[in-house]
């Protein structure tokens, strides 16, 4: 069952140049225990898509200009302020991308994890404190009890991060959103807060939105990745389909353009040319048009509908219309990669 | 590539004093290189890699004298660049120059691109006057960029294209070495394989040789000839990039290998990964004995007892552990 459904998201930011379209039209949904990717470059809208969810967009000057955003059936778009602040940090948890700048320095560990707790729950002040040391256990931080006495500059990046993720996950969010959760720290211990979500997930039944920019993170934790481009969902499916059956040319372009550590010849990485969308004035047709090497006229004036491939699987590129050239990907096929 | 050495670090050592207390003592030290030794040949590639803190961007600031070495030395081209004066080394600067990390912060905002490039033939003396108009035009174009571009201010560009212009001003030498620290991390990933592929076409024309620092393994990997894996300012591994992937014989770098996500659902699914447990001791006071003792899943006695040096395992894939 579909625990969060968004429905046509737009968000805007208003500034002195004009309409900033970060988001246009994004439709998705993530069922319960399931973990979802939304991958994409810096400004493609990755992030202001979930900030939206938690409904953390700054008023002004941004503002969410349509749509509706479902969670278990309630709108979150339309809920009072006062009714929103019961669901962040209760039926949905966020991690944010730094945890050197998303914990408070002046505060203890144990005085910022008991907060969420003494505010939605209303519990007293030990039993919260034991049960944040609960949870610092279950995300591996030893000795919990001496470790909530201490300040936040006392732990290392990946120490704080998996602090960051025991206090999204107090309240047993029934939603976790995950942020660039590790892009900020070193690859063995992006290996050790990975492996700590996918145990979550697997244990407590949480479901997930990760947001990254690397394709590897998301094979190895995600059943289903979305792919952003300027504002829009250019492809959705299975991890399987996305990896395996790409459609879109952007998603061939990422799939083409990072070097495979597995990888035996030394084969040239194929770049995308050109730069993003500027989202000021957000091109009339396609909004890869400009950077796809398989581009047409008519993906210059009109923006291409979604073509279903198959149960989960959607892209939006003028190429899978029945009339025009058959494209397909090649390339990082794994066969050729490994011969 | 040519069996000529173009640099040969030996024994380098970086310390940074911590002054502190009374009269600013100096107490304690940092280690930040702990005595790396290397060679590199002429119009190689050889990776540096190892997390933050490693002590890698360090190792390539004190190799182009930007700091000044605690001890050891950096032969550049049969010369240890210690020993010379700062004249002398004006002239080797010409041969070696640096692509720095963070494209935004590496730029003076407020000269133009032109100036940021001809800045480098006027400190030495290399073209004046039209001849140096036309060189400038000449470096954009070989990193992409074109002649407009040089009266426009850093401002204007995007991330990739700084980074060009941060590669056309170390080019404007025509240096032999370069020192790339992070070229391509601040950058989106569609990006990086533009930057990327340039590196290597300049290297093919020019004959460049670069020393290529970075986190990303599986892009080091694809760029380097060599890579050399460092932890808490030491060698741990050193060898050719595919007998690194393939044979790799520190537990250090088989658990950072483990821990890279390959972007493939079905490997990813079958991988069995080495998760280390805790972080990097902190480089003031590092253990004794192997550094990498206090994570390391194999760690015996005699591991926090005597240092491991770097020995050869066959075909130049050197090695500094107790168990190989």
């Amino acid at each position: 069952m579909a625990l969060l459904e968004v429905e046509n998201l737009s968000t805007s930011f208003y500034t002195y140049a004009g309409e900033v379209q970060s988001v246009s039209g994004v439709s998705f949904h993530v069922d319960e225990g399931e973990a979802v990717g939304i991958v994409g470059e810096s400004g493609c809208g990755k992030s202001v898509t979930v900030q939206s969810i938690m409904r953390l967009i700054p008023n002004p000057p941004g503002k969410i200009k349509n749509g509706q955003i479902r969670l278990a059936g309630r709108d979150l778009v339309r809920l009072p302020e006062k009714e929103m602040q019961k669901i962040r940090g209760k039926e949905i948890g966020m991690i944010f991308q730094d945890p050197m700048t998303s914990l408070n320095p002046v505060l203890t560990i144990g005085r910022q994890m008991t907060e969420v707790l003494q505010h939605h729950e209303g519990i007293g002040k030990n039993e919260a404190l034991g049960r944040a040391a609960k949870y610092l256990t279950m995300v591996g931080i030893s000795n919990p009890e001496r470790r909530l006495k201490q300040y936040p500059h006392e732990f290392s990046g990946g120490m704080r991060q998996r602090v960051m993720i025991a206090m999204a996950l107090l309240c047993n969010p029934k939603l976790l959103i995950a942020d660039e959760p590790t892009t900020a720290l070193d690859v063995t211990i992006q290996a050790q807060i990975l492996e700590l979500m996918k145990d979550l997930k697997d244990k407590v039944n949480t479901s997930i939105i990760l947001i990254t920019h690397d394709l590897g993170v998301v094979a190895g934790l995600c059943s289903r990745i979305i792919v952003m481009y300027g504002g829009k969902i250019v492809e959705m499916g299975s991890t399987q389909d996305i990896f395996k059956d790409p459609r879109h040319p952007y998603t061939w372009g990422l799939l083409k353009s990072v070097p495979r550590l597995d990888a035996s010849k030394r084969s040239k990485l194929v770049p995308i040319v050109g730069s993003p969308p500027d989202l000021l004035n957000p091109p009339k047709g396609c909004g890869f048009a400009a950077r796809c090497p398989h581009a047409m006229k008519i993906c210059e004036t009109q923006p291409p509908a979604y073509t279903d491939l198959n149960e989960k699987h959607r892209a939006a590129c003028w190429l899978l219309h029945p009339d025009a050239p058959k494209v397909t990907f090649n390339g990082i096929d794994e066969k050729e990669a490994r011969s | 590539m040519s069996n000529e050495v173009i640099l040969e670090v030996n024994n380098l050592v970086k310390h940074f004093p911590i002054n502190e207390g009374f009269l600013s003592r100096e107490n304690k030290k940092v280690h930040a290189v702990n005595g790396i030794s290397f060679k590199l040949h002429q119009g190689e590639t050889l990776g540096l890699v190892g997390e933050s803190g490693c002590g890698k961007s360090t190792a390539g600031r004190t190799i182009i004298r930007l700091y000044e070495a605690t001890s050891g030395e950096a032969k550049f081209m049969g010369r240890n660049i210690y020993d010379l004066s700062k004249k002398e080394m004006m002239t080797v600067r010409r041969d070696m120059q640096m692509i720095f990390q963070d494209p935004y912060a590496s730029l003076n905002p407020r000269m133009t691109v032109g100036d940021i490039i001809g800045e480098a033939l006027d400190i030495h003396h290399l073209a004046s006057g039209q001849k140096r108009t036309n060189r400038i035009y000449e470096l954009l174009e070989t990193v992409g960029l074109n002649s407009e571009h040089a009266n426009r201010f850093p401002h204007e560009f995007s991330g990739g294209q700084r980074q060009r212009i941060g590669i056309a001003r170390a080019l404007a030498v025509n240096p032999k070495l370069i020192i790339c620290d992070e070229p391509i991390s601040a950058l989106d990933v569609s990006i990086q394989a533009q930057i990327v592929n340039m590196l290597e076409e300049l290297q093919e024309q020019l004959g460049l040789t670069y020393l290529f620092i970075a986190h990303d393994l599986s892009m080091v990997k694809h760029i380097s000839h060599r890579i050399a894996v460092m932890y808490l300012g030491r060698i741990v591994e050193i060898t050719t990039s595919q007998d690194l992937y393939d044979h790799p014989m520190h537990p250090y770098t088989q658990a950072l290998l483990s821990a890279i996500p390959i972007p493939d659902p079905d490997v990813e699914l079958k991988r069995s990964r080495i998760v280390l447990e805790g972080g990097v001791p902190s480089p003031i006071d590092p253990p004794s004995g192997c550094y990498f003792r206090t994570r390391c899943p194999k760690a015996q006695q005699q591991c926090a007892q005597t240092t491991p040096e770097l020995k050869d395992c066959g075909n130049g894939h050197l090695v500094a552990c107790h168990l190989v």
